[in-house]
């Protein structure tokens, strides 16, 4: 049994709508809305969703980015359990020593104005004690694990590509060793060719230094090759979480089923399912009743109106698998063949 | 193949002087765009795709400049016209642009005017390219919004582009593209900028607008995905050129050039049966900026198989490998021949 990393409960973010000249408080976005999840050990969790279903929200505020409304970030060290939600300012500096993040877009996660050494270096000179010839030998070390060159110390970002710049920012979210790295959308700024030198980094640093990832993203075809788990929001909630075969191939919660039907398949030979979803996303401020997911599901009645469903366990003690809809046991799904 | 092309383009060459040297996006492009067919235009970013859909416009950016090379428009409503040749700000392309040939872009909040109503920028194009009146005009706009499946056609007239989803803004640019139902549209990434759902709902609409207007369009995406649901033929292109053509089924089941099985195979892909976390296959490098002037094969430095001495010495041409099925690779003897029949390079003269 692999234990948890981290724990999240009830984590909320909730971002206040000012309007009129007064700029008073009209109303709340619940970009991240009591999302309880787990992350092992080890493992690479994947956090699926489409545009503003606040995935990158959740990552952001698990490394206190932003800063949590409410709700619980349990960081199960090897000495002792941290609530991260409750640290104050010195004792959250050293946990970030352990909970790192890369960025998606290369070209605005990296100051213009620094040269490579002076980037990845900074997290060693906030957080480590070291003298200047250890540091550098540190950055060297790390320029070569992430595959750049140590003859581009001296340069800036902009003589880089993109992939080698998503390279300069894995190196520095890796230079204190963190055992969790939250990545948001790393390849999603590259080309396809780019993609897959990047993605291959990742996993095998992964390998070799054993880093828990959570791994934000939008390519289910992405998910599917690193995730060992996925969990799906929508509309700032989890609605299903499982082992990826699992999830992929006999999802629980209609939602899931209609976004892997419209990933377009690489296959001409293949038949498109129709089984496209009707309308829009929904607006965080304006979160229907019930399940949020109601207004577009084909299989929705009266109660999905009026009852929210809780995320439960549909699969089986040993192999949880989380979701949340009222009719999980009874609807037969189609997922991924 | 089956159909006569409706848009023919040969040789087709874009460029501009900068200070860095000649900057050359375009570099003789061969395609031809068969009657009511849908053909996909696949590559990475900087390869020219979207410079090929502005050069079939005219519209290509300034300094850019059409050097060479014909674009010949047939469609039946008048006698065949070479667009290449007319100016581009000249009373003729602007009979032609918008009405017989239109465009959609990837990002529909700055390809709208933000300042008008959608109804207003949908009319625009029949009061200018049909004269109609006012009146006429939105009754037609509301018309052409209802076939776009937009939800509340007439409320929606009013809307501003900022009161609609990204979805829904795309919807109405296609509108905007079909008011004067032309016969070629251009479609540059028009998904990109929209999630899966959304994605396949227009992807669905385009196909079936495709389907009931008879029109040809021309798909520029770099998701082979999009390519394999919505396309009968693909060209791939790489550093202004392209470099293979084929039946979609014949160039996802047998992709010929390097460049093109690079691209199928670096993709991790949803249901794919490769192991967890096995390593991908690369590409080495990035793809070269338009400046760059390589001899021989473009794709050389990059590829896999590049033979020494060969690929970067003779300069490929397309030529037919499989019936229907164009690459332009040197390592197909077809190529070969094709190439040195071809070109002007002078072969190295043998060592005695």
């Amino acid at each position: 049994m692999t234990e948890n990393l981290l724990e999240l409960r009830k984590l909320s973010k909730h971002f206040p709508i000012h309007s009129g000249l007064a700029r008073r408080v009209t109303g709340e976005v619940r970009a991240v809305d009591d999302v309880d999840l787990i992350i092992k050990r080890g493992e690479t969790l994947g956090l699926v969703g489409e545009s503003g279903c606040g995935k990158s929200t959740t990552g952001r505020a698990i490394l206190r980015a932003i800063e949590p409304t409410s709700g619980e970030i349990l960081f199960h060290g090897k000495d002792g359990t941290v609530d991260v939600a409750q640290l104050g300012r010195t004792e959250l500096k050293q946990i970030r020593r352990r909970m790192q993040m890369v960025f998606q877009d290369p070209y605005a996660s990296l100051n213009p104005r620094m040269r490579v050494e002076e980037i990845i270096a900074e997290p060693l000179i906030c957080l480590e004690r070291m003298n200047r010839g250890d540091r550098r030998d540190r950055v060297v070390e790390l320029l070569e694990l992430v595959g750049l060159n140590s003859q581009y110390l001296a340069r800036y970002p902009h003589t880089f590509s993109g992939g080698q710049r998503q390279r300069i920012g894995i190196a520095r979210a890796l230079a204190l060793a963190p055992e969790f790295v939250v990545c948001d959308e790393p390849v999603s700024a590259l080309d396809v060719s780019v993609q897959a030198q990047v993605l291959n980094l990742l996993i095998e640093l992964q390998q070799r230094l054993g880093t828990t990832y959570l791994f934000i993203s939008h390519d289910l075809g992405v998910i599917e090759h690193l995730c060992d788990r996925v969990a799906v929001m929508y509309l700032g909630r989890i609605v299903e979480v499982a082992d990826t075969e699992a999830l992929l191939r006999t999802p629980k919660m209609p939602y899931v089923e209609a976004l892997l039907a419209s990933v377009p398949h690489a296959d001409p030979h293949a038949v498109t399912a129709h089984a496209i979803v009707r309308g829009e996303i929904a607006d965080p401020a304006n979160r229907p009743t019930g399940c949020a997911f109601h207004p577009r599901c084909a299989y929705a009645t009266e109660v999905c109106r009026s009852v929210a469903p809780e995320l439960r366990n549909v699969g089986s003690r040993l192999n949880p698998h989380l979701a949340a809809c009222h009719f999980s046991e009874t609807l037969q799904l189609t997922g991924v063949a | 193949m089956t159909s006569r092309p409706i848009i023919s383009v040969r040789n087709l060459e874009v460029g501009a002087m900068s200070r860095h040297g000649m900057l050359r996006p375009l570099r003789g492009i061969d395609l031809d765009l068969p009657l009511g067919q849908t053909v996909g235009l696949v590559g990475e970013s900087g390869c020219g795709k979207s410079m090929t859909a502005r050069a079939l416009l005219n519209i290509t950016p300034a300094p850019m400049r059409i050097m060479g090379g014909t674009i010949i428009l047939d469609d039946g409503k008048a006698p065949p016209q070479n667009l290449s040749a007319l100016d581009p700000d000249g009373v003729a392309m602007r009979a032609i642009r918008g009405a017989r040939v239109a465009m959609i872009f990837q990002e529909p909040m700055t390809a709208l005017s933000p300042v008008h109503t959608i109804g207003d920028q949908i009319g625009e194009m029949v009061r200018i390219h049909r004269k109609l009146g006012r009146r006429e005009a939105k009754a037609h706009a509301i018309e052409m919004l209802d076939m776009v499946s937009m939800p509340n056609a007439r409320q929606r007239y009013d809307a501003y582009p900022f009161n609609l989803s990204g979805g829904m803004r795309q919807r109405a640019m296609i509108a905007m593209a079909l008011a004067c139902g032309p016969d070629v549209l251009v479609a540059d990434e028009p998904t990109t900028a929209l999630d899966v759902t959304i994605q396949a709902q227009i992807l669905e609409l385009l196909q079936r607008l495709q389907a009931n207007l008879g029109m040809t369009v021309l798909l520029i995406t770099h998701d082979l995905g999009v390519v394999a649901r919505t396309t009968k033929r693909v060209a791939v292109m790489y550093l202004g050129e392209i470099v293979e053509e084929a039946s979609t089924i014949q160039l996802f089941d047998t992709p010929l050039h390097p460049y093109t099985q690079g691209l199928l195979s670096s993709v991790p892909r949803l249901g794919g049966r490769r192991g967890r976390r096995e390593p991908l296959p690369t590409m080495r490098g990035t793809v070269p900026s338009a400046l760059v002037e390589l001899s021989g094969c473009a794709f050389h430095p990059r590829c896999p198989k590049a033979v020494g001495g060969l690929c970067d010495v003779i300069k490929p041409v397309m030529a037919e490998v499989n019936p229907g099925h164009s690459a332009r690779c040197l390592l197909y003897p077809e190529v070969l021949v094709a190439s040195k029949r071809g070109s002007s390079v002078v072969q190295p003269e043998p060592v005695s």
